[in-house]
């Protein structure tokens, strides 16, 4: 395969692990925004978002795509619970605070799945993964394909939902100002919940969807988190199409690095970026923040 | 608590000098050496987030770097032990600068998540780089303290109980030195930008940098911990990067009192000690710790100097109260 070819399948693979990227930091992003709360447990839904689907997969016969939806409605759950338990008694403390809750509940979540599951990882099986599609120079597995589909898709209905939804409006309320929207009748605490349970959800989906590529395993949420905060910060905050960028730019940049500079290297990737866009641009490529 | 009040401070003294005689096993003396090894964590982190107010969550990992850093100097150009100490000490303050000065172009939220993504680049640094640090498999047949003086003075600190001297030594020093500082220019600039940094800023503070300067200074004092650690324990892994320890940090200094002097070094021995006794539960630790620092932050965020100051100010209250009465 010569130099070309490669870069072009590399940017292809790149695109679907970043879409991915940026599914996980959509939530992180909304409850940083909405909440200002650092959510360090966002890692840890996204592994259980895989757990959960190979879970109901296995123990209860269901196909991969109506886990999908169970699995994201499973994870919201937790993240719901998670919200009353570690952010809800917190109101009105400074900020940090909540991400030494979070961080807590992270450290909690990951070794009851260990005790819970082991730390074996296990394998979720897509129906396409066996499945190979070849466009020009391309070669992707269907499941890659339909990965980078639902990223795009589920992104761009939250794009839609917050733009044109009244929940979503309600939302960006909130971010202008917290007071005055609970004056107009907003319920910030219902707020707080939704926010909580939908980012948990987008990134218990990004889990489910990945955990048929790279396996199902405790501490599978540690790198999506630290990346997810690259993204976030990439993407200067407040913006969706941003984060969405910002994730398939990072995609791209690491499977790039991956084969071209070193294997062992493509994790720093994140961390260069985020070294540069902080010395240059701290208000994120696409972001207006001050 | 005073440092003027010396009744009070030479008491606390002795028992600490006293502390491995009444203590003479020496696995209990080990546990004691370990948590003054921790005070260093614990003092370090409360410099820029109990002192500066900057909430830098991946700082606590200075303490696994300054064990490496001290390790690689002395297994690879065999330096002595107190020129591995200072080498630590000056390389991590420079590590502090680099890592500083992109993070704190941000503030807040944001600067704490950088530092908590660089406290991750050290660890996948650390493990992946194994030409330098041996990966996974960590750096093992590190030599023991000492010090030498020509052929006058040659100690060795080669058990439990003069390592203990050694590190009580080094800590109260640290203690000593943070009291003082605080009370200088540069410890009150520190204090009035956790407060307001703007204010601060129109008195001609310079916010940047005296943050730097705290930056740098905490990095500083946690990895001499890292370094003690390194020569006692005498092998050291990526496992020191991970979060547990960095969660139990912030419960040293939370529970000791954020932005007290001695609060840290109260919490970083006591925070060491109950984690040894409940050893039997290893498997839960990161449960455990996980669930004492949600039930701190929420419960108990004043942590015990903050407790004793309100506890002193009510009464000093009362006592006034009754004089006017």
């Amino acid at each position: 395969m010569d130099t070309f070819s490669l870069a072009i399948q590399q940017i292809a693979n790149g695109l679907v692990v970043g879409s991915m990227y940026a599914l996980m930091s959509i939530g992180m992003m909304l409850i940083l925004g909405i909440m200002t709360v650092i959510n360090m447990a966002h890692g840890e839904f996204y592994m259980l978002g895989g757990y959960f689907c190979y879970f109901i997969m296995t123990k209860l016969g269901v196909n991969y795509l109506a886990a999908l939806p169970l699995s994201m409605v499973l994870t919201a759950g937790v993240g719901i619970l998670s919200e009353k338990v570690t952010v809800r008694p917190l109101v009105g403390r400074p900020w940090f605070s909540t991400f030494l809750t979070t961080f807590g509940l992270s450290m909690i979540l990951r070794d009851l799945a260990q005790i819970a599951w082991g730390v074996d990882p296990l394998e979720i099986l897509s129906p396409f993964s066996h499945k190979r599609v070849v466009l020009g120079p391309v070669f992707l597995t269907q499941h890659r394909i339909f990965i980078f589909l639902m990223g795009v898709v589920v992104i761009g209905l939250l794009y839609l939902f917050i733009k044109k939804h009244k929940v979503g409006m309600a939302m960006r309320a909130v971010v202008r100002d917290r007071e005055a929207s609970a004056l107009m009748g907003i319920n910030l605490n219902a707020m707080n919940s939704f926010t909580f349970g939908l980012g948990a959800s987008t990134a218990g989906l990004a889990g489910a969807l990945l955990g048929a590529i790279f396996n199902v395993l405790p501490s599978m949420g540690e790198l999506p988190l630290i990346k997810g905060f690259a993204v976030v910060i990439m993407g200067g905050m407040g913006n969706v199409q941003g984060i969405l960028f910002s994730g398939l730019i990072l995609g791209v940049a690491e499977s790039l690095a991956a084969s071209f500079i070193s294997l062992g290297l493509s994790d720093a990737i994140a961390f260069a970026i985020l070294i540069v866009i902080l010395l240059f641009k701290p208000s994120g490529l696409f972001g207006k923040r001050a | 608590m005073n440092l003027r009040k010396p009744i009070l401070v030479s008491g606390l003294l002795l028992l600490l000098l006293l502390l491995p005689w009444i203590f003479q096993a020496t696995y209990t003396r080990h546990i004691l050496v370990m948590s003054l090894i921790y005070t260093f964590s614990a003092m370090g982190l409360n410099v820029i987030f109990g002192f500066a107010g900057q909430a830098a969550f991946g700082q606590p990992a200075f303490f696994a770097l300054g064990a490496y850093i001290s390790s690689l100097l002395a297994l690879k150009l065999g330096l002595p032990f107190p020129l591995c100490l200072l080498g630590t000490m000056v390389i991590s303050a420079g590590f502090g600068f680099l890592i500083g000065y992109p993070c704190l172009q941000l503030r807040g939220i944001y600067f704490g998540i950088t530092t908590m993504a660089f406290a991750q680049i050290m660890y996948y640094i650390v493990s992946n780089w194994v030409d330098l640090t041996r990966g996974p498999m960590g750096l093992v047949g590190i030599p023991a303290a000492g010090f030498r003086l020509g052929d006058l003075l040659q100690i060795e600190f080669n058990n439990e109980l003069k390592y203990y001297y050694l590190v009580l030594a080094a800590s109260l020093l640290t203690l000593f030195f943070l009291a003082r500082l605080m009370e200088t220019r540069l410890g009150r600039a520190f204090v009035a930008i956790r407060e307001n940094q703007e204010l601060s800023s129109s008195i001609g503070i310079h916010p940047f940098w005296v943050k730097m300067i705290a930056f740098m200074l905490a990095c500083m004092i946690t990895s001499m911990g890292g370094s003690f650690y390194a020569h006692f324990v005498k092998f050291v892994s990526p496992i020191e990067f991970q979060w547990y320890y960095i969660g139990l940090t912030f419960i040293m200094v939370i529970t000791g009192g954020i932005g007290t002097i001695v609060g840290p070094f109260i919490g970083g021995a006591i925070f060491t000690i109950i984690p040894e006794i409940f050893r039997a539960f290893e498997t839960y630790r990161n449960i455990l710790v996980g669930t004492v620092l949600i039930l701190i932050v929420i419960f108990f965020p004043e942590g015990i100097m903050g407790k004793l100051a309100q506890w002193r100010r009510s009464r000093t209250l009362l006592n006034s109260e009754r004089k006017h009465a």
